[in-house]
């Protein structure tokens, strides 16, 4: 049936079979702007703080727009959302809300994105009444990260309902009743457990939660907001940098449904704290070591010199690694760099844990899933990965996977293989040794059948399994397609780092690499063993705190998005969707160079020739699956026995940016050790 | 100078009071009542490691009251559960009572946590063996609630919201409990004593204090809710069906 009605004069209508609204999205379809508290896009409606009242006619009382669906009772309905009627009802609503609410605008990290304080000037009275006592609340602790001044909530359930439906974590919760109300964690000085914890700061309507590394520093309308990446996640989650005079003052998330709505991990919202700590820490020249924690500072005409020294020398045999955040346009330059010396031994720090990869074709290293309808699957087999740890966000959207009415009997959607870890739903647990693989792949489990039934299951393969069998992605993907029936859509292949993508991309891989060279040349790569055949490490990057003194020579460079030759630049995720990324500058060191031009100028000093550039053709290529067969005869060998335990063992250790960041340090040990926070631990932060 | 700021500040006290309200007073959530505080209060005998766990006959009921509901559904016997925890802990319920109760529902103890902090009949500190609430609501505040709190106070030497030393009582104000046709009245764990006078409180108290049996419901000579000229309608016996025979 479809409904006619006006709102506010405008005439609408709304097929009442095909869209399920309510007035309060309608109104916004329509560009009328309802204010509210508690109603969230991406949450479930509450209606709990009445700001959004409207007036429809036939209707006795003002109704709470976000959650009424618009059915065949509104149709030649008139609704209003701008007569006095309702402008009253706004004032008495803020007026409530204000009752309460204390006076300290000026010292609230909220102030100038508060939504109380803009409704409050955009709706509400211009004089208050209420000079009686006003309530108190005790500022609560949530964890090094987020800051609870309770007395500024306004009840408003949002941070409860993302906690519980979203990040899966029922920490928080709606504690007493009228006036005696709190959200709280009940329990004195529990953290809050999630990799997501940091959303609820954005959620916040007021200043009752915000971000405690953020506290005190800045004011919102004098950041400038910079496009980035979320560089510690393969899904490459965009972000804005916040910055102010070539710091960062904080990162928040851009919105894009396809890959994270609107949330982003506590590790890249709070990570740009170790950025100033570098920045303190770091070496500022070229530098060469002479004895042991002894280095003489170069010119950086002496350190190419020098380096050009150990790479034309012909007793070397140079192993270049490259870190998980150098963008693709240096990944070429160092590739061509290793290519006109002759060496094919390069390779990504996140490439060195595949045996053998097959980059022909795109199909092969890109998932060709869209994370935008990954909640139509009806069946999920997790292969060795710890998705809340490895993919978070990935993760909250599978949790609201739709299971159908089935959800209640015992049919079991979910199967895991590998560490257990928790999930909303119950999980069949098929085992953690790679046999249970092998049976799978044989088609010899039970579970098989049920993969076999589902109409669109889908299949996560994380990295701790790929490294731990010596099958290519694409045979991988070929088996399961043969033992369960499976499309290529239906396995999703999660690798880590950042750009693993892109390098495959530009080529920039070595079959069966180890490092056996005795020079290693390491471009902002902290993740590699060094052995002690090593004799002359090259250190080209930031600050390093894995290999840190076994490293011979050192050059500065810049991080990783200051470095790139236009404003520009684009990163490609797991899913070949491209995000975009601004250049922003914080390093203050004249001496720090980017990798670009330390790479030209290599290239220019082999040939005195400017370096062609050639990019790979990116089209998309569709091949068949014929060449995969062929290669699928061969036999698996492995240690059956060999469990998939998890790749990351620590969520907030697995990069120098967040080792360095305190709070995310502390947030990671603390709940290593499961331990409660300890009362006072705000006393030293200085916060409050 | 000193002396005049002093002057000052009192000129604005007392203009303040004058006025009937404090600009800058901040309160703190009230502790009197038997809602107590939002929050759990980590002490001697209510904390993470105070053990419990139901005892086997209870533990019949609770298979007694999930079998009431859809097993899809078990979280709907958490009031039930989380009385029968406060029954066996003594009239009020611990932390790890609620626990206790939100695994057997099959929730997350949070949701635990907020149904027993919204409703004020659950206890979540500790309370002494008689739990004496004194209704303080209109009806029988006009008919003299007032004199009733403030013979308890005097009798048990507490305030209220507080426990006697001998943990025998604890006092607390509530609101209307039903029993207005009888006011003023108050409910001693679960029973009602109404038409109280000081005079019977004090009685009522003593008895109890010294474990002898008490009189439940009217303190006077009234028969149940009966008026003065005793029962005028509703002469015939009742007709069924009276309750529900699962209740
Ligand atoms: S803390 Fe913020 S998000 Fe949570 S209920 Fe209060 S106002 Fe809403
Ligand atoms: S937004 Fe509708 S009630 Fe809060
Ligand atoms: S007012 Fe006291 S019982 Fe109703």
């Amino acid at each position: 049936m479809i409904i006619r009605f006006k709102i506010n004069e405008i005439e609408c209508e709304v097929n009442e079979e095909k869209e399920d609204i309510t007035i309060l999205q309608a109104c916004t379809a329509n560009g009328i702007e309802i204010p509210r508290f508690c109603y969230h896009e991406k949450l479930t409606i509450a209606g709990n703080c009445r700001m959004c009242l409207v007036y429809v006619t036939n209707e006795e009382k003002l109704l709470a727009a976000c959650g009424i669906p618009l059915d065949e009772n509104f149709d030649d309905e008139s609704i209003e959302t701008e007569i006095d009627e309702i402008l009253k009802a706004r004032e008495g609503v803020m007026e409530f809300l204000l009752i309460n609410h204390p006076l300290d605008c000026p010292i609230c990290d909220q102030g100038g994105e508060c939504d109380l304080q803009e409704q409050t000037l955009a709706y509400g009275l211009d004089t208050g009444r209420f000079y009686i006592k006003k309530r108190a609340v005790e500022i609560k602790t949530f964890g090094r990260l987020i800051k609870g001044i309770m007395t500024r909530c306004i009840h408003c359930t949002r941070c409860v309902r993302f906690l519980t439906e979203i990040a899966g974590v029922n920490e928080l919760g709606v504690l007493g009743r009228g006036y005696n109300m709190e959200i709280g964690t009940y329990k004195k000085n529990v953290m809050i457990e999630s990799e997501l914890s940091g959303n609820i700061i954005d959620l916040c309507p007021v200043g009752a939660l915000t971000s405690a590394v953020y506290a005190y520093k800045g004011r919102p309308w004098e950041l400038k907001n910079i496009k980035g990446i979320d560089i510690f996640d393969t899904l490459l989650t965009p972000i804005n940098y916040q910055v102010k005079g070539g710091e960062i003052f904080r990162i928040l998330p851009r919105i894009n449904d396809r890959i994270n709505e609107e949330w982003i991990t506590d590790k890249v919202r709070f990570h740009y704290e170790s950025y100033k700590i570098i920045e303190k820490i770091r070496k500022e020249t070229p530098s060469y070591k002479i004895q042991a924690n002894k280095f003489i500072e170069l010119t950086w005409k002496t350190a190419l010199k020098m380096v050009f020294k150990v790479l034309l020398n012909k007793k070397n045999k140079v192993d270049l690694i490259i870190g998980s955040k150098i963008n693709s346009t240096n990944l070429r330059i160092y590739k061509e760099l290793m290519n006109r010396l002759g060496s094919k031994n390069y390779i990504t720090e996140n490439g060195l844990m595949f045996k053998k990869f097959n980059y022909d074709l795109r199909e092969n290293y890109i998932n060709s899933n869209d994370l935008y309808n990954v909640d139509k699957n009806d069946l999920v087999l997790l292969c060795g990965i710890n998705l809340r740890v490895e993919s978070p966000l990935l993760n909250i959207k599978l949790r609201n996977v739709n299971f159908g009415d089935d959800e209640i009997e015992s049919v079991k959607k979910i199967g895991i293989i590998g560490n257990k870890f928790d999930w909303k739903h119950e999980s069949e647990y098929i085992g953690a040794t790679l046999n249970s693989m092998l049976k799978l792949f044989e088609g010899r489990l039970p579970y098989c059948q049920q993969i076999k039934k589902s109409k669109a299951p889908l299949i996560i393969v994380g990295p701790s399994l790929l490294t731990r069998i010596s099958l290519t992605l694409q045979e991988m993907r070929a088996i399961f397609m043969k033992a369960c029936n499976l499309k290529p859509e239906n396995i999703l292949i999660i690798t880590q780092g950042a750009n693993f993508g892109m390098a495959l991309e530009e080529g920039l891989f070595k079959e069966k690499f180890s490092i056996g060279g005795n020079v290693l040349y390491s471009i902002d790569s902290n993740e590699v063993q060094v052995t002690n055949k090593i004799n002359y490490v090259i250190y080209q990057g930031i600050i390093n705190d894995k290999f840190e003194n076994k490293i011979d020579l050192y050059l500065p460079s810049k991080h990783y998005f200051e470095d790139f030759e236009g404003d520009r630049e684009v990163y490609m995720n797991t899913f070949g969707q491209r995000s975009e990324i601004e250049k922003l500058s914080i390093s203050k060191g004249n001496k720090i160079k980017e990798n670009s031009m330390i790479g030209y100028i290599q290239l220019m000093y082999l040939n005195n020739k400017e370096m062609t550039r050639k990019e790979k053709e990116q089209k998309d290529i569709k091949l068949s699956y014929r060449e995969m067969k062929k290669e699928e005869k061969r036999k698996i060998k492995v240690n059956k026995y060999l469990t998939i335990n998890n790749i990351i063992e620590n969520y907030y250790m697995t990069d120098i940016n967040i080792r360095l960041s305190k709070n995310l340090m502390i947030t990671g040990q603390l709940r290593k050790e499961k331990k409660i926070m300890e009362a006072g631990i705000w006393k030293n932060r200085k916060c409050i | 100078m000193f002396r005049s700021l002093l002057k000052r500040t009192t000129f604005l006290n007392q203009l303040n009071k004058s006025n009937g309200f404090n600009r800058n007073y901040f309160k703190q959530s009230t502790l009197t009542r038997s809602d107590a505080l939002s929050r759990h209060v980590e002490t001697e005998d209510n904390n993470e490691h105070t053990p419990f766990d139901f005892t086997q006959e209870n533990l019949v009921k609770v298979e007694k009251i999930l079998a009431k509901y859809p097993k899809q559904y078990r979280q709907s016997a958490l009031i039930p559960l989380l009385d029968l925890a406060q029954r066996q802990n003594g009239g009020w319920i611990s932390l790890r009572a609620m626990d206790k109760v939100a695994h057997i529902c099959g929730i997350a103890p949070m949701t635990a946590y907020e149904v027993a902090s919204f409703y004020t009949m659950f206890n979540r500190t500790k309370i002494g063996e008689n739990f004496v609430q004194v209704c303080t609501t209109t009806p029988c505040m006009l008919r003299g609630s007032g004199e009733i709190i403030k013979t308890c106070k005097s009798h048990l030497g507490i305030q209220v919201g507080e426990t006697t030393p001998d943990n025998k009582f604890t006092l607390v104000e509530v609101e209307c409990l039903g029993a207005c046709v009888n006011a003023p009245m108050m409910c001693i764990n679960d029973d009602f004593y109404e038409d109280l006078t000081s005079a019977s409180t004090i009685n009522l108290l003593d008895q109890i204090k010294n474990n002898k049996p008490t009189k439940i419901g009217p303190q006077t000579h009234r028969k149940a809710a009966e008026g003065p000229q005793g029962k005028t309608t509703l002469l015939e016996p009742p007709v069924g069906p009276t309750c529900r025979d699962d209740l």
